[in-house]
């Protein structure tokens, strides 16, 4: 919303060493956030008046001509496209250096002194657009050229003076003044300065509708919706612009002049906050009625669309039709006109919730939607009637206020507190002195009575709305006119509570460092929202998940039942730049809850959620990435202090290789999978060459130690001997089963792993070729080679048992 | 004969010291004292000496064989000793051998930076569901019902065939009350995690982004100290001490509600491009939670009093690392994430 400073200091006596910058400042901290100040002078530095002399045709163009223009210091030619440029008019002329906008250019660019087809040119004379001043002065025609003979100016003068622009206007964000009805409008917002300096506001003249006679017919049939209803009826209007004071002002906030009537409504809205709307008195049949529109009924708007209506809509109505939508919008076909003389004056209030669902349905925002939505008091009305009635008068003497009609059914009370101070002060954490904090209340429109430990307070009613009803809301109000600023910094006083010690946590935070830092992955974040596309290579085709009524695009409706689609996408849009990588993502994931249990109003049923965690390694060599994979997930348990994951192969998984794919364990419970990307998945994914391996498990399942889980084993006190051996087994014949038959064969083999497997020239088709190592000792002293060659001659003797191993000769 | 061996060990010490091989050390040693060396000769010569001076002559020829092989044995083990294991021209330029690279996300490296500096002030952690419900999004929340944040415009809500709607949280707020209802006051926590706007995406707008909440509840917490927590936070996190500043603000949640700002670091408060010539940047909204939210966590607002900020951390992470598109938190693409190594 757009506020002029000078609008404000008709209503408030600024100090003149108060700067704009401080204004802005001072409302930002205390009241509502001032994003920037416009000024519209600032970008109209060398833009002068001056008078066409004389107007030739240009020698070389036919649509050009040569303007001699004086602008005070200097008669100069410019030459200029505006095809209404004639001798003694007076027009914005831009000389060398300044700023115009220029058709097609996106921001300002610099009017230079220029030679156009062989003349040379001394500036530019403007059309309104050029300078910004489309708003203030409508352009019919593109190549019109501004024409201010009517302004009393003498040549050389600043245009944006001689308009009165130089005007600092606040734009401020309407988010933060959502709670606050009253600063809609400039009166409210000069009474919030007026308030944070401790200044005088000038009470706004009013005017006496008391003997009017009330020869009026209205009726409201909903008056928990209208509250409040007043009608004017005034004769003898005569349609005509608005003098220049009054364009000014509404342009400077953004809102195009249009005609004196419509310029006035707009006056009051912007001036007061209160909406406001004139009907012809031609088109309003016998009386107004404020009913529910009915069903099948129609209304025109003024902006031309033509609604249908239903049975919930407030609208103000003549015997026969509506013709109004209620503080939304006017219809069109009561709306004034040119010829309009009579006009009944319309100022009402209107429930906010009402006014924000009908326009939320019908899915119209105006100026007063807006405003009403806010909730404003019955009491403005007579402000906003007083102020309209007063400045049409000002302007045309000869109107009459034939009739006046006010029907105030559902009064709005003040609100009315009683604040503690002991709990003034305990929030505020400073004493802030009685006097002090009622002189505050006061400067804001509030009746304070100070009693011994309390204050009785009384708020205007612009803030009684709902603003204010807490003892927590004069906290505030105090706080703010103490100034944020001088608050101190005061330590807490809080109770010690026992040290955070949080395994949960410790473990994820280990987890993902493990991750990043050991097994050398990068984590991602994606969106939740899968695709179809992975979620059907994933086998999530037939699963039913939860769906977002309004997703980002029609294929990104379900909530993930599983990371991997997403976390694939990931793969997927790397692939283009790197060929080796690793990625790993923590997230939650979504399974439908069951459909059986209703839930009431009152309780809130959710659906499962689970934090797993996943993890893709990509690259050529599928068996290498298998075995990286696995053996992240085989030494997770170390730093992270949980149980050791075993793997099992059932099979099951649609998405993985069958050749390649392990369920992974923690006991008996089932965590999680691994496995290597199929052939399938990658042709419904779009993958071609790359291998992926991926894993994903349930974090919720990690159980955290509640401390380090490490064991000491005491260092052996006699030397442990290796044992280096390669065995020949079939291909099918896995390591896990030649480990088992070696460490089962003795007590003193002590630890058996695996050095490499061998395919080769002197390997027989079928077999391959194992290199293990084995560690034999004994607790209490050195085995000897014969104790050594016993236990391998035993060994080998169970592989050829067991496994029909076979040796290499040496 | 004496000066003979004077002569030979002249000569033989400077080849000793000027030798610069082993093999020709070797060489030098048979020549000396080899069966047929210099010295070997001199020594079987000695029956040629006159008799008296033999035995001066023979010692004086003993004691240098053994001299100058003790000389030879410590040049050879010199040379030995610095003979170097690479090559000469090896190229100490080359890069070092690089490490398996990974990395955490930028805004897990914030959360763990924000996490220990409010564990330190004796903060828990705690976490909420991403699925949430209208009761404890909203309702719990003091959001009037007719709040437009309510609408499918602001919030992604799923279907669902049940009366209690539920959405993807729009705030982590909700969380806090699920907090107040199972744990008794005093309390001090935080509950980082993602939140979800129906939004238009742009380089400052995202539809999926990162908040830090924390709530502190005791029977006396002015908004002072939630002035004084906030600095203390920013001060940990930019490693600076950082200006802080609270005005008014409206949200639902708060009573009163503050804006709070941090003085913008590239320009120090003068106004730059960064702070939009403020010199200032909005960090976090916050306040003491209204009255009807404690109440919804089954606390006695005429009791316990507490303070609420809520940090948005794409925008702390954007301000201290200079990251120019908030898209790219969830773009997952390496060429971004392996810049946090």
């Amino acid at each position: 919303m757009k506020i002029s400073l000078e609008w404000i200091k008709e209503y408030v006596n600024l100090p003149g060493t108060l700067t704009s910058q401080q204004i802005m400042h001072d409302l930002t901290m205390a009241t509502v956030e001032v994003e920037e100040i416009i000024n519209l002078a600032d970008n109209m530095q060398k833009i002068v008046i001056a008078d066409v002399i004389k107007v030739e045709k240009h020698p070389d163009a036919d649509k050009l001509i040569v303007a001699e223009c004086d602008f005070g210091e200097q008669t100069r030619k410019i030459v200029c496209g505006g095809i209404n440029v004639v001798a003694n008019m007076k027009v914005a002329l831009a000389l060398p250096g300044a700023k115009v906008f220029w058709h097609g250019e996106p921001g300002l660019v610099d009017v230079k002194e220029t030679t156009i087809r062989g003349v040379a040119s001394y500036g530019m004379i403007c059309a309104a657009s050029e300078i910004g001043l489309e708003t203030l002065f409508p352009q019919k025609i593109e190549k019109s050229i501004l024409d201010l003979s009517v302004f009393d100016a003498s040549a050389g003068e600043l245009v944006s003076t001689v308009l009165s622009l130089d005007d600092d206007v606040l734009d401020i964000d309407n988010k933060s003044l959502t709670n606050r009805p009253d600063l809609w409008g400039h009166y409210g917002v000069a009474r919030e300065l007026a308030a944070i300096y401790d200044l005088e506001l000038k009470p706004l003249a009013s005017f006496d509708l008391s003997k009017t006679d009330n020869n009026l017919s209205i009726e409201i049939m909903a008056t928990d919706l209208c509250r409040r209803y007043t009608a004017t009826r005034i004769n003898g209007f005569k349609s005509q612009q608005s003098p220049y004071w009054l364009k000014n002002k509404l342009a400077k906030v953004g809102q195009r002049p249009i005609n004196l009537l419509v310029d006035l409504t707009n006056y009051v809205m912007f001036a007061l906050g209160q909406p406001n709307h004139a009907f012809d008195c031609q088109q309003v049949n016998e009386k107004i009625v404020i009913r529910k529109s009915q069903k099948d009924e129609f209304i025109t708007l003024l902006d031309g669309q033509v609604l249908e209506l239903d049975g919930q809509s407030l609208v103000i109505a003549d015997a026969d039709k509506p013709i109004a939508l209620a503080g939304i919008m006017g219809g069109n076909d009561s709306s004034i006109s040119d010829e309009t003389q009579d006009l009944i004056f319309e100022v009402a209030n209107f429930e906010a919730l009402d006014i924000r669902k009908t326009a939320t349905k019908l899915n119209i925002r105006t100026d007063s939607s807006t405003r009403f939505e806010k909730n404003l008091h019955p009491q403005l009305i007579d402000e906003a009637l007083s102020l309209f009635i007063n400045t049409l008068l000002a302007i045309q003497p000869d109107c009459q206020i034939v009739s006046f009609v006010d029907q105030h059914h559902t009064p709005v009370k003040v609100a009315e507190l009683s604040v503690t101070a002991d709990f003034l002060y305990k929030r505020l954490g400073v004493k802030i002195e009685a006097e002090k904090i009622s002189n505050y209340l006061t400067r804001l429109g509030f009746a304070v009575t100070t009693k011994q430990n309390s204050f009785d307070v009384i708020a205007p009613y612009w803030r009684s709305t709902g603003d204010i009803s807490l003892p927590e809301d004069i906290v505030e109000e105090v706080a703010r006119l103490y100034g944020y600023d001088n608050f101190d910094f005061v330590a807490p006083n809080v109770s010690l509570i026992s040290a955070v010690n949080q395994h949960r946590y410790r473990m994820i935070r280990q987890l993902k460092e493990y991750l990043a830092y050991r097994c050398g992955m990068y984590e991602v974040y994606t969106y939740p929202w899968a695709e179809d596309k992975g979620l059907e290579a994933f086998g999530f085709k037939d699963t039913k998940m939860l769906a977002l009524t309004a997703a980002p695009s029609p294929e990104t409706k379900h909530l993930q039942p599983s990371l991997l689609p997403q976390l694939i996408k990931a793969v997927s849009k790397n692939i283009r730049y790197f060929s080796d990588f690793k990625l790993f993502e923590m997230g939650a994931v979504f399974a439908c809850h069951d459909e059986s249990k209703q839930a009431a109003k009152t309780t809130e049923k959710l659906p499962e959620i689970t934090k797993n965690i996943a993890g893709a390694f990509v690259g050529q060599d599928a068996k290498n990435l298998f075995l990286e994979s696995k053996g992240v997930l085989e030494n997770l348990h170390h730093l992270l202090h949980t149980d050791e994951i075993e793997f099992k192969k059932t099979g099951e998984m649609s998405w993985a290789d069958k050749n390649a794919q392990l369920d992974l364990y923690q006991k008996d419970n089932k965590i999680g999978e691994l496995g290597l990307l199929s052939s399938k998945a990658m042709r419904l994914l779009g993958l071609k060459k790359t291998r992926v391996m991926l894993f994903e498990l349930s974090v919720d399942a990690l159980i955290p130690a509640f401390s380090d889980k490490t064991a000491f084993n005491p260092l052996p006190e006699f030397p442990e001997v290796e044992y280096d051996f390669a065995v020949l087994v079939k291909e099918s014949t896995s390591w896990s089963s030649i480990q088992q038959v070696v460490s089962q064969t003795d007590v003193m083999i002590k630890q058996v792993s695996f050095v490499d497997e061998y395919r080769g020239q002197q390997i027989p088709d079928g077999l391959k070729s194992i290199a293990l190592k084995c560690k034999l000792g004994i607790a209490d002293g050195t085995l000897t080679s014969e104790q050594v060659q016993s236990i391998i001659d035993q060994v080998i003797e169970n592989l050829v048992k067991n496994l029909g191993a076979k040796f290499r000769e040496e | 004969m004496i000066e003979a061996l004077a002569q030979l060990e002249t000569n033989a010490v400077s080849k000793i010291n000027d030798c610069l091989l082993v093999d020709d050390l070797e060489k030098i040693r048979v020549e000396l004292v080899g069966k047929k060396g210099e010295l070997t000769q001199m020594l079987k010569n000695l029956k040629s000496v006159a008799p008296e001076l033999r035995r001066e002559c023979g010692q004086k020829a003993n004691q240098l064989k053994n001299k100058l092989m003790q000389s030879i044995e410590d040049k050879k083990q010199s040379l030995l000793d610095s003979v170097s294991l690479v090559d000469e021209n090896f190229d100490l330029s080359l890069p070092g051998t690089s490490l398996s690279a990974g990395g955490l996300h930028p805004i897990t490296r914030m959360t763990n930076d924000l996490n220990d500096a409010f564990q330190s002030l004796g903060f828990e952690i705690y976490e909420g569901p991403e699925v949430s419900s209208e009761l404890y999004e909203f309702d719990n929340l003091n959001f009037p019902s007719d709040h437009p944040a309510r609408e499918s415009m602001d919030t992604y809500w799923l279907e669902s065939s049940d009366d209690q709607r539920i959405c993807l949280r729009p705030h982590l707020t909700g969380t806090s009350v699920r907090y107040m209802q199972s744990h008794k006051p005093p309390f001090r926590f935080v509950y980082p995690g993602r939140v979800y706007r129906n939004e238009t995406t742009d380089p400052r707008h995202e539809r999926a982004f990162f908040q830090y909440e924390a709530l502190i509840v005791d029977e006396s917490i002015p908004f002072s100290s939630g002035q004084l927590l906030v600095k203390t936070i920013l001060d940990r996190v930019f490693g600076q001490s950082v200006k802080v500043r609270m005005r008014s603000g409206f949200f639902p949640f708060v009573e009163p509600g503050f804006e709070i700002d941090m003085q913008c670091l590239v320009c120090g408060g003068d106004g730059c491009r960064v702070c939009k010539q403020v010199g200032w940047l909005e960090v976090m909204p916050g306040g003491p939670p209204h009255p009807n939210v404690l109440k919804a966590g089954g606390i006695d607002p005429e009791k316990w009093t507490g303070f609420y900020i809520n940090i948005g951390l794409d925008r702390l992470v954007m301000m201290r690392d200079g990251v120019n598109d908030v898209r790219l938190f969830h773009s997952a693409d390496l060429r971004f994430l392996s810049q946090y190594k």
